[in-house]
């Protein structure tokens, strides 16, 4: 899969996790850059995206995540 | 030696100066010798047991960082974890059983040592090698007593550049500026208030049911005081020497609901348990949807109580947290899935007003468990609050007028700091064009010392 494909995939996730009808997806975004992204927020973030993207993170793939950027890659080698 | 106590500041410039003439690269080694010395001027046998912690940790992280396989470095991980945690649980059994005292700081440097350990596990290069700054990361004397807890990273970092750079004029005026602040903050409001609390506690069935509300109100603007206090002067060291260390309050009055005010309160530890305990765990649950949430709020906030120690008004405190916090987190899900809340002007100022007491008032009712020595105690002020319980005839004004009208002050300072000091950064810039620096200092230090009854003062902090 690629990156385009899966940040246009990830922008109504995020759309709908962060009650943000406005939010684009951008490699660089960090939970800084969003209002509503916590620490709550951002495990029902992990919980859709594996749902829409069937895969599995681990608790250290959740928290070694430090922007959109690696959460892509980490889509992208998990899909394969 | 408490950071209360005059001696210490006699101390302090001449150990502060000592570590700026000396060359950079042994003021880490300086810093441990001092930071050893007062500990052992607490406990010498518990001495023992913070470089055994330490050097068992150092190891471990070592282990971790070089470990081929992912199976070794979890093992090895949860193995330094488990130590480090059975260490706590059997001093806090103790502590809890035969009533001894706690080894100083252990609840804050164990807590450190885990997340050093956590985070080698989570990426290699978080791994310290240089053995001075790594013995020094639990044992620094600003943090040792009550905190905050700071990560290693952030310490690790700060105390290399420390050791070769010169000193810096803002930070030594900003941590003078703390520590006064916060002697100012726990010796002359949180001791003032503890001085009625301690009236009122001692035969609180003979005021009336109102006063007593009061006076659980002044729980938690005592124990602000004297938290924020403690923390303010620990920052304020810390900075003498270089390091800046985490927070742990930010304007938590103003917080607007529960959930808000458990990211202003005592923040070094929540987000310490967010990111080892709180997020792990909702991890773990996260196919339970909501009951995953719940489950992982209660634990994170029972261990929150129990943090404090093992008796059973901290495991009540803990658990009506859980039940304030998950209630909050979902009615507020719930209200955002409703749609956007938009409310400005008057009708969105009176919510957040509201939000604010509602929120205070929730603490407040926590507090009568946390203050309490005893369950019964707690019960039995609880009943006089709600109305159900004996209940006397005295107020406040039979303590002497002069008792009253400190109390309210010291109460409404407590309330208005605690609440984000709104316009003190106005006054504070109009102040500067007034007077130098030096003479406001001045006149801070001349009121601490004429005010304040530094003999017997204790922070709560440091019971933990």
């Amino acid at each position: 899969m690629e990156t385009e494909e899966i940040k246009a995939r990830l922008t109504p996730i995020f759309r709908d996790v962060f009650s943000d009808a406005a939010l684009t997806v951008t490699q660089s975004m960090t939970a800084n850059d969003v209002a509503k992204w916590d620490s709550l927020s951002h495990i029902n973030m992990i919980y859709a995206v594996e749902k829409a993207f069937g895969v599995k993170f681990s608790i250290k793939d959740a928290r070694s995540m430090k922007d959109v950027g690696e959460l892509v890659n980490l889509i992208k080698k998990k899909v394969g | 030696m408490s950071f209360t106590s005059p001696g210490f500041y006699l101390l302090l410039p001449a150990a502060c100066i000592v570590f700026y003439w000396i060359p950079g690269r042994l003021r880490g080694i300086y810093l441990l010798v001092l930071s050893y010395a007062f500990y052992a001027a607490a406990s010498r046998t518990y001495l023992v047991l913070l470089i055994v912690a330490t050097a068992t940790s150092f190891a471990i992280g070592l282990g971790i960082a070089n470990a081929r396989s992912e199976t070794a470095k979890s093992r090895l991980m949860w193995l330094g974890v488990a130590a480090i945690v059975a260490m706590i649980v059997a001093f806090k059994a103790a502590g809890a059983m035969a009533g001894f005292l706690l080894p100083l700081g252990i609840s804050y440097y164990s807590f450190k040592l885990i997340s050093y350990l956590i985070e080698v596990y989570w990426d290699d290069e978080a791994v310290e090698r240089d053995l001075v700054v790594f013995f020094l990361f639990p044992a620094f004397f600003p943090q040792i007593v009550s905190g905050p807890i700071q990560r290693p990273e952030a310490f690790f970092r700060q105390m290399r550049e420390i050791m070769g750079r010169a000193a810096s004029d803002a930070q030594i005026e900003a941590g003078f500026r703390f520590i006064l602040g916060g002697l100012m903050l726990k010796l002359l409001i949180g001791d003032r208030l503890a001085d009625v609390i301690v009236i009122i506690d001692g035969a609180h069935g003979d005021f009336t049911s109102a006063t007593m509300a009061a006076t659980v109100a002044c729980y938690t603007l005592q124990l602000y005081a004297d938290f924020a206090g403690y923390t303010n002067v620990a920052l304020g060291i810390g900075k003498l020497f270089g390091v800046e260390g985490p927070p742990n309050f930010n304007a938590p009055f103003a917080a607007v609901n529960i959930q808000e005010m458990w990211r202003r309160w005592h923040m070094s530890l929540t987000s310490w348990l967010t990111d080892y305990l709180f997020t792990p765990l909702s991890m773990s649950l996260r196919d339970m949807r909501r009951a995953g949430l719940v489950l992982a709020i209660m634990l994170n906030m029972a261990i929150i109580g129990v943090w404090h120690g093992f008796i059973l008004n901290y495991l009540v405190f803990g658990l009506l947290h859980g039940v304030f916090l998950a209630t909050t987190v979902l009615v507020l899900a719930a209200t955002r899935a409703r749609g956007p809340v938009v409310a400005g002007g008057l009708a969105g100022a009176a919510a957040a007003g509201a939000g604010r007491v509602l929120t205070f008032g929730l603490m407040s009712f926590s507090q009568i468990f946390f203050h309490s020595g005893t369950w019964d105690q707690a019960i039995s002020i609880l009943a006089q609050v709600a109305g159900v319980g004996p209940s006397g005839s005295l107020t406040i004004l039979d303590l002497g007028p002069g008792v009253a009208l400190a109390a309210l002050v010291c109460a409404a300072i407590a309330l208005y700091v605690g609440g984000g000091a709104p316009g003190a950064r106005w006054a504070a810039a109009r102040l500067d064009g007034l007077a130098p620096r030096w003479l406001q200092y001045g006149v801070c230090a001349f009121l601490l010392v004429v005010l304040s009854d530094a003999g017997g003062a204790k922070f709560i902090y440091g019971g933990f």
